[in-house]
């Protein structure tokens, strides 16, 4: 189970790869903070700025990444979006909107889409939708769109007429 | 208490204090749906000489673009027999109309057929009789 510390309280945690960082927290916002690995997790109630020390296990002092289990302040985002009248060799444009439920500032760096669905001889493949790269604002418990591409492809049979597809997004963004 | 996907970065510095980003993920689903090819419209005709002027109505798609193109089709209304026609109606026709040369003599009747890239509409109804004399 997750153990609270208080805000100022030291905590020592061991990361995947043999990184033992000394993490000192000084303000205000919760946070989950655990190992990569796997090892116990230790919530953490402190700001999002924090100081660490770090000794580095045959390693260079640099980066760490921290990953949380499962636990976290937040949960994730939403994208959603249609596109219609979609026919061989012609690029739709399919605007997603992102939400952000969260109180917090979100910036968005990728979105991707799979496909599902088609029919028999219009497999879902067809369906290619070029994914978001960049910095998308976000503002706190608040929405925007942003546009990508979707397009069936040149050889898409006349099985594909009228057929439906389910396109399933995922991103990756930073609260800020 | 749960919270997907989040995770912790920090970028640790060997003497400045770190700052620290929450990675978030998002998901969600949508849909899309392809439009449909239409049936072309009865192309209208007249003969001069072993020459045949055809013209059609535009086809669109679902979504109100019109088609690319169009097949057009020969057919011998007293026999049944397949012609080949020629001039601009021969391959895939990209305007509503064109011109049938060296016809040979007898009753006819054309077709139009939307075509875009790989998909293929329905075939129109056949026009009425051109007889070339």
């Amino acid at each position: 189970m997750p153990r609270r510390s208080s805000p100022s309280r030291s905590r020592r945690t061991r990361l995947a790869g043999g990184v033992v960082l000394g993490v000192v927290l000084t303000a205000c916002a919760w946070g989950w903070v655990g190992s990569a690995g796997g090892s116990e997790p230790v919530r953490l109630a402190g700001s999002g700025s924090a100081t660490s020390a770090l000794s580095a296990a045959g390693g260079q002092p640099g980066g760490g990444r921290l990953q949380g289990p499962g636990g976290g302040r937040r949960g994730p985002f939403a994208i959603a979006g249609n596109v219609v009248g979609l026919y061989p060799g012609a690029p739709r444009p399919l605007v997603l909107t992102v939400s952000n439920p969260a109180g917090t500032f979100l910036d968005v760096t990728a979105i991707t889409t799979t496909t599902s669905g088609g029919a028999p001889g219009c497999p879902a493949s067809d369906l290619v939708v070029t994914g978001y790269a960049g910095s998308l604002p976000v503002p706190a418990r608040g929405s925007t769109h942003v546009t990508v591409t979707a397009t069936l492809i040149h050889a898409a049979p006349d099985a594909c007429q009228g057929v439906g597809f389910g396109l399933h997004f995922s991103g990756l963004g930073a609260d800020l | 208490m749960a919270a997907l996907g989040v995770s912790a970065v920090l970028a640790i510095g060997a003497s400045s204090p770190s700052t620290a980003t929450w990675l978030t993920t998002g998901v969600g689903t949508g849909a899309g749906a392809a439009t449909a090819m239409p049936t072309g419209t009865a192309p209208a005709g007249s003969a001069s000489g072993a020459t045949v002027s055809l013209s059609w109505t535009a086809a669109e798609l679902g979504n109100g673009v019109a088609v690319a193109g169009y097949i057009v089709t020969r057919t011998n209304a007293a026999t049944g027999g397949p012609g080949t026609v020629g001039g601009t109606c021969a391959g895939i026709v990209t305007t509503t109309s064109c011109t049938d040369t060296s016809v040979p003599a007898g009753p006819w009747i054309y077709t139009d057929t939307p075509v875009q890239l790989s998909w293929t509409g329905g075939v129109s109804p056949t026009s009425a009789t051109i007889t070339v004399p």
